[in-house]
């Protein structure tokens, strides 16, 4: 028989050993979250540690060298190339997409901007003007500047160009079967044009994938080189052969440049053609195609008769299966 | 359905291993299927982070993936010649071995070609085999030679089970309603009248004719792109017998193993005698001297032409320093023991040629690594500023997992095989001189 004070004792033990489990996962939420205050309650070393590591980014920003050169044409065009590159453990590397200034400076040093372009994937940015917008120093010179800024990883940097203005003229000949060119380099002068004597000239054409040098020769005293054009080159589908003439990397006139475009290659279609088959052509030979087909045929026509076979099998056997 | 004595008694041995599954298959299974859940985890790795976990680099492309896939894919050529050639010259002997060459086969066949899927970079690319193929090159004989002979490894498993099939089907095996239904489905109703005899009899010599022309054919295929490639070691016009050869002479080893261990478990010493290994061990010699024939010809050769990257080549493979000391494995233990153990009375026990068949498969295993990864070390063009370890291949962690998954695979095949049905032939089983068939 069970006492009221057995019950109640029985009730007092259960409580007491609820308020006993109650203490134990209190006691064990208080312990999973002192950390998270603890945490929360200590400085904020973090911003001290950024604030450190951005002081030594800074102290490590990489060196950026700007060079700047001109492509003079014969129809008043300059094109300039600002090179950004920049070194990078141990070497210079090309910096595509950085924004780069050019400038016109005047002799009180003042500086017109000319415009800015994006560096391409290499490293050069490009901007072509005419030289009726810039202005000649009294020596007869173009003063240019290109400049990039910089930002937080790279120092900024420059590079400036006296430039004097000149055109390279050139003049298909075509006589006998003999294709020439008749070369003639001038310098702009407040005087009036000047002959450029002297001056080593080159004779590329277009090829797939850069030019090729075919003739070179240096220019007289009036500024003036007659060079033979190779024959039996190969042009585009009518023929044409597109041909440059350069005078280098001068340090007064910069590159000097003439373009044309003659009809003096023989006509090369770019048009895919159909290959014969061979071993190497896109078409396997004929033998391979029947043997290859022969010899898979005859394995599969053999599987085919197996397979039909097992149909034959279960055809010949009695219309109903004996039960174990 | 009749069954012989033999048959009857191989089919009581093997009943208990159908119809229940030992706690100790339980855990066998359960090892299987972990190793190959953890070699999952390791494919997983190399989809989402690329083949860098790999060994294999800018130098090195094909790893021990390549060598896993050559040497199953050996394998199976090898269980179809050796029960094409058994069942085609109606070796009685063989008999007990056709059903085990056949699984070999088809294992082999199953499990090789999924390490040529774990070379490929781009999965998505996959189907671009089959819509533009090029048939000039040996890569896509290869892949539609491999898939025809699985084709044909599934048909001649399943025609030299038919007949088994009706006598499980018709015997009181205490199988689930679900097995039974589907033996008597797979069995087609064979009853084993002469009509249903001479059709089955004619379409297993019909395709056990085919597939040992076949088996010879993949096995060339697989050994031409190699042969067909300009790289020191591999452009050899002994390639295509040399890898029939080596392909039959693993597999006849692997064949050993899983006799041994067969015989061993099921307790088939009645069915499996000395006799059987003493033949197997007559192929192992005549086979080892043909392979060491072949290796001794194209180093030899190789050697006397001096030819500067070959000489490199030979330099690396026999250089102590280099793959010296694999090289000497390989020919020691894949070649000269075999032929000291079979061709020695004494020595040609079961139990011995098992541990020689084991260690002959790792050393053809070793052979095929030595054929990959020293040429692909060996580049014709010398490569400027390359880092060393693109040069030098080792094996990482990952593709042992996989390697060890394709291995599991492998012995899962062959175990939930023996789940459902027997590893020998019971329905024309005939080891005793005029044995007669009984009423099952």
């Amino acid at each position: 028989m069970i006492m009221k004070k057995d019950i109640a004792a029985r009730k007092g033990n259960q409580l007491t050993r609820w308020s006993c489990y109650m203490v134990l996962i209190m006691g064990m939420m208080w312990t999973a979250i002192t950390p998270v205050f603890a945490q929360e309650t200590q400085p904020d070393t973090t911003a001290q540690v950024e604030t450190e590591t951005e002081e030594v980014e800074e102290e490590e920003t990489i060196k950026s060298r700007m060079s700047l050169t001109a492509d003079q044409f014969p129809d008043s065009t300059i094109i300039l190339n600002g090179l950004l590159r920049a070194k990078i453990e141990a070497s210079y590397q090309k910096i595509p997409g950085r924004k780069v200034s050019f400038f016109s400076v005047n002799p009180e040093g003042e500086e017109t901007q000319l415009g800015d372009t994006i560096t391409g994937p290499n490293g050069i940015a490009t901007l072509r003007l005419n030289k009726t917008n810039l202005n000649m120093n009294e020596e007869g010179y173009y003063s240019l500047l290109a400049r990039y800024e910089g930002d937080d990883k790279m120092d900024g940097s420059e590079s400036d160009l006296l430039l004097r203005p000149a055109k390279l003229l050139m003049e298909p000949i075509e006589a006998d079967s003999t294709f020439m060119l008749s070369i003639q380099a001038i310098a702009e002068s407040t005087e009036g044009p000047l002959p450029i004597a002297a001056a080593p000239v080159s004779v590329y054409i277009k090829r797939m994938f850069s030019s090729l040098k075919v003739a070179e020769g240096e220019t007289d005293e009036a500024g003036m080189v007659e060079l033979e054009f190779p024959s039996g080159l190969a042009g585009d589908a009518d023929g044409n052969l597109e041909i440059t003439v350069k005078i280098e990397e001068t340090e007064e006139y910069g590159n000097l440049t003439a373009l044309s475009t003659q009809k003096w290659g023989y006509a090369v279609s770019t048009a895919p053609q159909e290959m014969k088959r061979a071993l190497w052509s896109p078409h396997p030979p004929t033998w391979m195609v029947i043997t290859f087909f022969i010899l898979m045929g005859a394995v599969w026509i053999h599987f085919a008769i197996i397979i039909i076979n097992l149909f034959r099998i279960k055809a010949q056997g009695p219309h109903t299966t004996p039960k174990a | 359905m009749k069954i012989t004595t033999s048959g009857s008694e191989v089919l009581r041995t093997f009943s208990p291993q159908i119809e229940h599954t030992s706690m100790r298959e339980k855990v066998w299974i359960t090892i299987l299927l972990a190793t190959i859940a953890f070699a999952g985890y390791a494919l997983y790795l190399q989809i989402t982070e690329g083949h860098g976990v790999t060994g294999m680099r800018d130098n090195v492309v094909w790893g021990i993936f390549i060598v896993n896939f050559m040497f199953l894919i050996g394998l199976s050529y090898a269980g179809a010649i050796i029960s094409g050639l058994l069942i085609l010259f109606k070796v009685s002997w063989g008999q007990p071995l056709i059903r085990l060459s056949q699984l070999m086969t088809l294992a082999s066949v199953i499990v090789g070609p999924l390490f040529i899927l774990l070379c490929v970079g781009r999965f998505d690319r996959l189907h671009y085999l089959f819509l533009y193929p090029r048939l000039q090159s040996p890569l896509t004989w290869d892949v539609l030679a491999v898939m025809t002979f699985l084709v044909g490894a599934v048909l001649f498993l399943y025609l030299g089970l038919i007949r088994d099939f009706a006598v499980y089907r018709d015997s009181n095996l205490k199988v689930s309603k679900w097995k039974h239904n589907l033996y008597r489905w797979l069995a087609l109703g064979y009853v084993g009248n002469e009509a249903q005899k001479k059709t089955l009899n004619a379409s297993i010599n019909l395709l056990a004719i085919i597939l040992i022309p076949v088996s010879i054919m993949v096995a060339s295929i697989l050994s031409w792109i190699f042969g067909m490639t300009l790289r020191p070691g591999w452009h050899s016009t002994i390639f295509g017998p040399y890898f029939v050869l080596g392909a039959i002479y693993s597999g006849v080893g692997l064949l050993i193993i899983i006799t041994w261990y067969t015989r061993r478990v099921y307790k088939l010493e009645k069915y499996i005698t000395p006799k059987h290994f003493d033949y197997l061990a007559y192929m192992m010699l005549v086979l080892a001297c043909g392979y060491g024939y072949f290796t001794f010809s194209e180093y030899f050769t190789s050697w006397y032409g001096s030819e500067k990257w070959d000489n490199e080549l030979i330099e690396k493979l026999f250089s102590p320093h280099e793959y010296g000391w694999w090289t000497f494995f390989a020919n020691l233990a894949g070649v000269v023991i075999p032929i000291i153990f079979a061709a020695i009375p004494k020595l040609r026990k079961p139990d011995y040629l098992f541990v020689v068949a084991a260690i002959m498969v790792l050393a053809m295993w070793v052979k095929r690594y030595l054929i990959v990864v020293p040429t692909l070390e060996t580049p014709l063009l010398p490569v400027q500023d390359t880092r060393m370890e693109y040069v030098h291949y080792s094996i990482t962690w990952v593709e042992w997992a996989l390697t060890f998954g394709g291995i599991a695979l492998f012995f899962l095949i062959f175990t939930l095989a023996g789940k459902f049905i027997t590893l020998i032939e019971v329905s024309d089983l005939k080891l005793k001189e005029n044995e007669e068939s009984i009423n099952q």
